[in-house]
């Protein structure tokens, strides 16, 4: 059970689905993100002892940072809910309204916890199932997929992609809404449409608008950018370069160049994280059996990511039109054309096994927060009302669009920023409170440095955040300077000694 | 013994994830080279690293 918990905690749908999505866009760094949402856990169960949560007063800064942690994971994985849903065709509030509908019947039923293990078996049977189909489909094993999608020399559009074949909106990924074409090619409009060109010739800048009628088409060439009105279904030419594809499968193999940084400001986010989410307040202690197969989950929940990805990119190419998101890869285009056969079971798996990932979170997450609730006896982990508002606030915000990713990478930001540092390196019994005014640096710092970062645009959502190097860690991940910024408080407390 | 395997094994686990930023930086792009036909850095980061962290989790257990 404990297992359960930590996996339901930790593995988000967000977590589990961004790792398969950042491979696809980025090659090395989704692996690298993977690796990281599998060691962390290790790091932080080795480190953490058998620490007693204090209770009382002592709690309540800790708590007041959950709520806000577990608050913001609820929004990363409504809106994701709200983003599967409109890349279905469904109206954004049926996925909300289910996901969030599903989390709060759990609120009402005390013994939901015992549910925990069953609603993660079936959720990683029905990954596990599509991903068995596309491999069965792509006649392949894992490694010799890896090898004929990493010696692509291009990303080309299937003749089968319905986006040749009867044409579809192009909904651009989050970043850039403009798609950049590598060579010549012939965009026809399904439905009236107005298409804005920006062509380069040299220094030379021309933009044009064409408005076209459903069959009309417009050329455009090497380094044109095009735009386009929303909701217009554009068909493209089979056997072209998909843009917004790497420019080959060696490119998508070796990964952007100069991205070090970021690679490091996601280490310190995932596991500063990881220790403000895991750090204390589970009970009990792993044996080395469940610590033996929560390992075993997060690396076979990394293998899935791994294949899944592959397997997409392979078989669908397609799926890098405009950039990649989350719930593109929750319905991928091999499995859409599966659900347009009349095949409705194995194309909605996915989706089903996120809801109930997603149900076993919320389940966890509430635990998490009950279990620092000592002397209420774990009250807080139930509480109607205050899941009803939690819930309805995360649900109202994810009518908006907004990056799911971003938002787990801010609530693991928050959790290490203001919890971490307490949890490495505790003040001294007599002085508690120096733990929290620490923890309010850290989350001050982290603060100020996230709404910094976000106005600069230097977020480290996907496909946003490209800024120049070094400088710009601390915007895009304010966890680096946050969480030290806390552990210098701790460490001045400590100095200067008992009061 | 307990004291000396926590940091040990926290140490050997910092070591199993720095080494993937390090294998991507190596000069002349030793990492991509391939072996098997998958290049060294994702055999490191897809399979050994994962594998070596889980080891050393359950192993130094205690």
């Amino acid at each position: 059970m404990t297992t359960a918990r930590i996996l339901a905690l930790w593995l988000t749908p967000v977590v589990w689905l961004a790792v398969p999505t950042l491979v696809v866009e980025g090659g090395p760094d989704g692996v690298w993100a993977g690796l990281l949402f599998v060691v962390a856990p290790f790091l932080v169960l080795c480190t953490r002892g058998a620490r007693a949560v204090p209770g009382g007063r002592d709690t309540l800064f800790p708590v007041v940072v959950l709520l806000f942690v577990v608050g913001l994971m609820l929004w990363a994985n409504l809106a994701l809910a709200a983003d599967a849903a409109s890349w279905l065709g469904l109206p954004r509030w049926q996925g909300i309204a289910a996901a969030a509908g599903g989390a709060w019947l759990l609120v009402l039923w005390r013994g939901a916890g015992r549910l925990l293990p069953w609603l993660l078996g079936t959720a990683f049977v029905a990954a596990l199932l599509p991903l068995a189909v596309l491999a069965r489909d792509a006649h392949i094993g894992p490694l010799g997929a890896w090898v004929r999608l990493a010696s692509q020399p291009a990303f080309r559009f299937p003749a089968e992609s319905p986006w040749v074949t009867e044409g579809r909106e192009v909904r651009p990924a989050r970043g850039p809404s403009a798609l950049l074409f590598e060579e010549e090619h012939r965009v026809i409009a399904v439905t009236p449409a107005t298409l804005h060109v920006r062509a380069r010739d040299g220094a030379r800048v021309s933009d044009t608008d064409w408005e076209l009628q459903a069959g009309q088409s417009v050329m455009v060439r090497p380094g044109d950018e095009l735009t386009w009105t929303p909701g217009a279904r554009l068909r493209f030419e089979a056997g072209k370069a998909v843009p917004g594809a790497p420019r080959s499968g060696i490119a998508w193999a070796d990964g952007r160049r100069g991205d070090g940084w970021r690679r490091w400001g996601l280490l310190v986010t995932v596991i500063a994280g990881a220790l403000g989410l895991l750090g204390f307040g589970i009970p009990g202690r792993l044996s080395r059996r469940q610590m033996a197969l929560c390992g075993g989950c997060l690396v076979a929940t990394f293998a899935w990511g791994l294949g899944w990805s592959i397997y997409c990119a392979l078989g669908a190419p397609d799926i890098f039109l405009g950039g990649v998101s989350i719930e593109r890869l929750m319905r991928p285009p091999p499995l859409a054309s599966s659900a347009a056969s009349g095949d409705r079971v194995l194309p909605a798996l996915l989706p089903m096994a996120g809801l109930l990932s997603f149900l076993a979170s919320t389940v966890a997450l509430r635990e998490r927060l009950g279990a620092l609730d000592v002397t209420g006896g774990g009250e807080i982990g139930h509480d109607l009302g205050l899941w009803s508002a939690i819930l309805g606030a995360a649900a109202l915000a994810s009518l908006w669009p907004a990056d799911p990713w971003l938002l787990t990478l801010w609530a693991l930001g928050l959790a290490g920023s203001a919890l971490g540092p307490a949890l490495l390196w505790p003040p001294r019994e007599n002085r508690p409170a120096v733990g929290m005014v620490a923890g309010l640096v850290g989350l001050a710092v982290f603060g100020a440095l996230t709404a910094a970062g976000h106005w600069a645009g230097l977020g480290a959502g996907l496909g946003i955040g490209s800024g120049d190097g070094w400088p710009s860690l601390v915007l895009a991940f304010p966890v680096v300077a946050a969480a030290p910024a806390a552990a210098l408080v701790l460490w001045l407390a400590r100095r200067a000694g008992p009061s | 013994m307990r004291p000396a395997v926590r940091p040990a094994r926290s140490a050997l686990l910092l070591l199993l994830l720095a080494g993937f930023p390090i294998i991507a930086a190596l000069p002349s792009d030793a990492g991509m080279i391939r072996v098997a036909g998958v290049s060294v850095l994702w055999w490191y980061g897809a399979f050994v690293a994962p594998a070596l962290a889980w080891l050393v989790a359950v192993v130094l257990h205690r």
